[in-house]
This record gives C-alpha cells, sequence and structure tokens, in this order.
C-alpha cells in the first residue's frame, strides 16, 4: 500500500520535473532551502538590505512567522553571528553557517 | 494544434527535463531533438481525449529518456522514476493534480515534508537523508512512513472538486 502511494508520489514528481507547477515547485524549492538552511529574502528584507534587516513590518516583530521565510530566533544567535531559523520540535539551523540546534 | 506551436510552447521544458535525467548536455539536445520528431510524426494520432498536450509531450520525452538508457552504453543506472515497466498514468499526470499534491505536502508537518521530498524528487535514499539531515535513520524511516500514510489518508480523501484519483 505504501509502495503504490510512493510510487504514485515518485511519478508526480517526475512529471512536476517536467510541467513545473507553480505552487508546488513553491513546496518544493522552500524545503529544500529549509533543509539547506537557507533563508529565503521576502521583498521587505531585501528592500531593507542596506539599512541592515528588518523582520517583518515592525522592528519589535522579530519572532514573528513571515510570508516565505521562517521564524528567526529572538533569544540566540549562532557562535558565528549568523541568525538561527527557527524548525519545529525545537530545533534551530544557523541560516550563515548551516548548524543545526537541538536545545532551542 | 501545429507542430510549430508545441515546438514553442514546449520546448523548453522538454530540454530542461531531459537535462536533469542526462548527464551529458549535447546528448540532452540529441535527444530533445528526436522528441520533437516523433511529435511532429504522431501529430496526427494525438488524441486530445486520452491526455493533455502536455501529458503527451511529457511522455514522449520520458520514453525517449529511457530509450536513451536501453540502447546507449551508459555507464550509469536508469533513474529510479523511470525504471518502472509501468505506462505513464494520462489520468494521474496533470497540473490539477500536481496542484493537489502541493496541498497535500503543505498538511504534512516540515519534516515529513522534508524526507518526502528528498527521497521522491532529490531521489536520495533515506540513508542519504540521514546524513543530510543529521537525523537517525529510524527517525528518517519513522517520518517517510508516516507521511506516506498521511498523503494516502489525504488523496483519498473527498475535495470539493471531487475524490482523488491518485489511489
Amino acid at each position: 500500500m505504501a509502495d503504490n502511494i510512493g510510487n504514485k508520489i515518485r511519478k508526480l514528481f517526475d512529471f512536476q520535473r517536467f510541467e513545473k507547477e507553480p505552487g508546488l515547485q513553491d513546496v518544493i524549492e522552500d524545503s529544500l532551502n529549509n533543509v539547506a538552511g537557507v533563508r529565503r529574502l521576502t521583498e521587505t528584507e531585501l528592500e531593507n538590505a542596506a539599512g541592515g534587516v528588518r523582520i517583518g513590518n515592525d522592528m519589535n516583530n522579530v519572532g514573528k512567522a513571515q510570508t516565505g521565510v521562517g521564524t528567526i530566533s529572538n533569544k540566540r544567535k549562532c557562535e558565528c553571528g549568523g541568525d538561527i531559523r527557527l524548525l519545529s520540535g525545537g530545533r534551530g539551523v544557523c541560516v550563515n553557517c548551516n548548524k543545526t540546534f537541538y536545545d532551542l | 494544434m501545429d507542430i510549430e506551436q508545441v515546438y514553442k510552447d514546449y520546448h523548453d521544458k522538454v530540454l530542461n527535463y531531459i537535462r536533469s535525467k542526462v548527464g551529458n548536455p549535447e546528448d540532452a539536445e540529441d535527444i530533445c531533438s528526436d522528441v520533437f520528431l516523433k511529435v511532429q510524426k504522431k501529430l496526427m494520432d494525438y488524441d486530445e481525449e486520452k491526455a493533455s498536450v502536455s501529458t503527451w509531450v511529457y511522455t514522449i520525452a520520458r520514453n525517449a529518456v529511457i530509450d536513451h538508457y536501453r540502447t546507449r552504453r551508459v555507464a550509469e543506472e536508469i533513474p529510479e522514476e523511470l525504471a518502472s515497466d509501468d505506462e505513464v498514468d494520462n489520468e494521474l499526470l496533470n497540473k490539477e493534480t500536481l496542484s493537489e499534491l502541493a496541498e497535500a505536502l503543505k498538511k504534512l508537518s516540515e519534516e515529513e515534508r522534508e524526507v518526502i521530498i528528498l527521497h521522491y524528487y532529490e531521489g536520495l535514499s533515506l540513508k542519504d537523508i540521514e546524513q543530510r539531515t543529521g537525523l537517525s535513520y529510524g527517525q528518517v524511516k519513522l517520518r517517510h512512513n508516516s507521511a506516506l500514510k498521511e498523503l494516502k489518508k489525504l488523496f483519498s480523501g473527498e475535495t470539493a472538486k471531487g475524490t482523488f484519483r491518485i489511489v
């Protein structure tokens, strides 16, 4: 049963490599970026890059989730100085050096 | 439907798809040319009631890649997603089902979604995923199995449009 659904998903993903349906492509890329620990910048962050990173619409809202970007921890930073992007289950990943944290 | 329009609409998709399967860029170009020669030959027989143009062209491209692996003396194995002898399921392969898959994946936990995408899209083994994510093999396997179970439930559920047909 599990093999059957697995094979069907494999076929769909193969078709996705051809069709590149945008909604599914976003889900795939978000997930792969998450694994790589890469933080996708929102337009707001890109606009504010010169003046430092603005998280969300309010500088006081560090820690709140944003569309397309994982929540950035407002409690800890990595030893390398990078922000830690929060994952579920108390885990996090440094967006700079990809170090994974398990005790957040 | 004319060949020029099909070529214009699908050439890049076909070439990118083939490049994702075949290492050598020159081979990819050759196979892509073969695909459109076949499309041109078979255009008169195309039946839009059996499959969308996209699915039809994809099937020709997919089969061309499989033929490449089978007839050439290439060292690498045929990719797993092409190794099955199953016929391409025209009912399964359409944009709507891809959207439905996206929605179903969003309902999984982040960790389950990662395992599914790494295994079925990226083609990593569960062992490779263990190394990539830092999880134990047991955790990866658990998430894989629980994700598949959840996806099976989601895909056999009812939607506003009707029952999913993936299972």
